[in-house]
């Protein structure tokens, strides 16, 4: 009893294995998958490192039974780089100096790169709003928040 | 892994999920978002043997409006409430509740009928749907029922839903006339209500109280639902008035909740705090 075939398709690429029903998404990307930037913190959707984009839209997948992403596309910060250079949201990150331990930082690059792409405008305000799912315990978020809202202003821009 | 095995099973139409909570019953735990219900599992606070994941169910989902009323299924999620036109020009107070639910990624994945089913006693939408006077469908092998929000909650995590049923449907009259808001307070982004108010009035010629209405969400182990009309009718729609409804509040509230986010006290002070500037929204 209690397992089931899963299917899910990541950064582009289909995983299928025979999973426990009560893998969490989060330990299928990692274990499974084996794409370990997604990171597991708190266990109880507090914290949002280990937040991807399911079906496109933001989701904490440590509060997800992998079974339940049968079927879906998923995107990890895996996905948004080639590894080998770093993507714009990565490249302000790092100028910015917007992370210290860098536990929360793929998921707060996730949800940039979800916010990015929605092409809403944003106050600071709004951004702070919009990253308060994803905690950093190190740096306060004055940088991040200042990334983002320069990320905005240069899409404006374009 | 944490939780202990479990069978899942994730029926695609109602009939099937109905066959199988009626067989498992309360060894069975519904899941929809998922977002009290996996990380109280992951806390090992709950141990299902089986679960049944409604959000392959046709049929429960979508926002409906008609002349009459506002249908919400079950399955429908914080976000699509919060950012629903109709359910905005219906409700707005509704939609002021989803979007004060968790964070945008909570908002993504959990249900309005996850939530009133948890009923958490700090959950947003309980104190909305009672003032409100929504109707919950519930559904069983044998059986529809409807069951209004106001007697739904019956005490923390507690309701009228029996364990070979399920929620399907929220029914919300539509009410010309009526204004309403919502207020909530919470300590940090994202979190629970310490306390937090729901408000509907009808003005008469747009100066003095015909109706109003009073939900309490966080304070108590259930939802509030107090109805000021008779108290306040003929008063007329100003600051004055404001004061008294949180006053009155206050007086209502029985026993608060005293934790380690706040006591008792305090969550009924604040309780009458956010019926008055609910109020004083809604009055403009």
């Amino acid at each position: 009893m209690g397992t089931t075939q899963v299917k899910v398709r990541i950064n582009g690429v289909e995983h299928s294995a025979t999973v426990d029903n009560r893998m969490l998404l989060c330990d299928f990307i990692r274990d499974v998958a084996g794409l370990t930037a997604t990171h597991i913190g708190c266990m109880t959707g507090n914290c949002g490192a280990c937040t991807v984009i399911m079906d496109g839209l933001t989701v904490k997948s440590c509060t997800l039974l992998a079974v339940q992403a049968n079927g879906s596309e998923i995107t990890t910060l895996e996905g948004l780089s080639n590894g080998l250079t770093l993507n714009p949201i990565q490249e302000i990150f790092h100028k910015n100096y917007a992370v210290q331990c860098g536990y929360c930082t793929p998921g707060i690059l996730i949800t940039v790169h979800y916010l990015l792409s929605n092409k809403t405008p944003m106050s600071v305000d709004d951004i702070r709003d919009k990253l308060s799912g994803n905690l950093c315990r190190c740096t306060g978020y004055v940088n991040i928040v200042k990334s983002v809202a320069e990320l905005l202003k240069r899409d404006e821009l374009k | 892994m944490i939780s202990r095995p479990f069978e899942y099973f994730a029926p695609k139409t109602l009939e099937d999920a109905l066959t199988i909570v009626n067989r498992f019953r309360d060894e069975a735990k519904l899941i929809a978002g998922g977002q009290s219900l996996v990380p109280m599992m992951n806390l090992g606070l709950v141990s299902p043997m089986y679960i049944v994941d409604l959000n392959k169910v046709r049929g429960i989902s979508g926002i409906h409006e008609t002349s009459k009323a506002l249908t919400i299924g079950a399955i429908v999620r914080h976000y699509e409430i919060a950012s629903s036109e109709t359910v905005r020009s219906v409700i707005p107070m509704l939609s002021e509740a989803a979007g004060h639910i968790g964070d945008m990624h909570v908002r993504h994945r959990g249900t309005i009928g996850g939530s009133v089913c948890h009923a958490d006693p700090a959950a947003d939408y309980p104190p909305v749907l009672q003032v409100a006077d929504a109707v919950f469908e519930l559904r069983s092998k044998r059986r529809k029922r409807l069951v209004k929000a106001r007697e739904f909650f019956r005490d923390a995590f507690t309701t009228a839903l029996r364990d070979d049923e399920i929620l399907t449907r929220i029914q919300i009259p539509k009410r010309s006339g009526w204004l309403n808001a919502y207020e909530k307070l919470e300590f940090v982004s994202g979190g629970y209500a310490v306390a937090s108010a729901a408000v509907m009035v009808k003005l008469k010629e747009g100066k003095e109280i015909e109706n109003l209405m009073v939900g309490i969400g966080g304070v108590e182990r259930r939802p509030l639902f107090i109805d000021l009309t008779s108290e306040f009718t003929g008063r007329p729609a100003n600051g004055g008035t404001a004061e008294e409804i949180e006053v009155s509040v206050i007086s209502r509230i029985q026993n608060p909740i005293s934790d380690v986010q706040a006591d008792g006290e305090y969550r009924q002070t604040m309780a009458g705090v956010l019926a008055r500037r609910a109020f004083r929204r809604c009055i403009g």
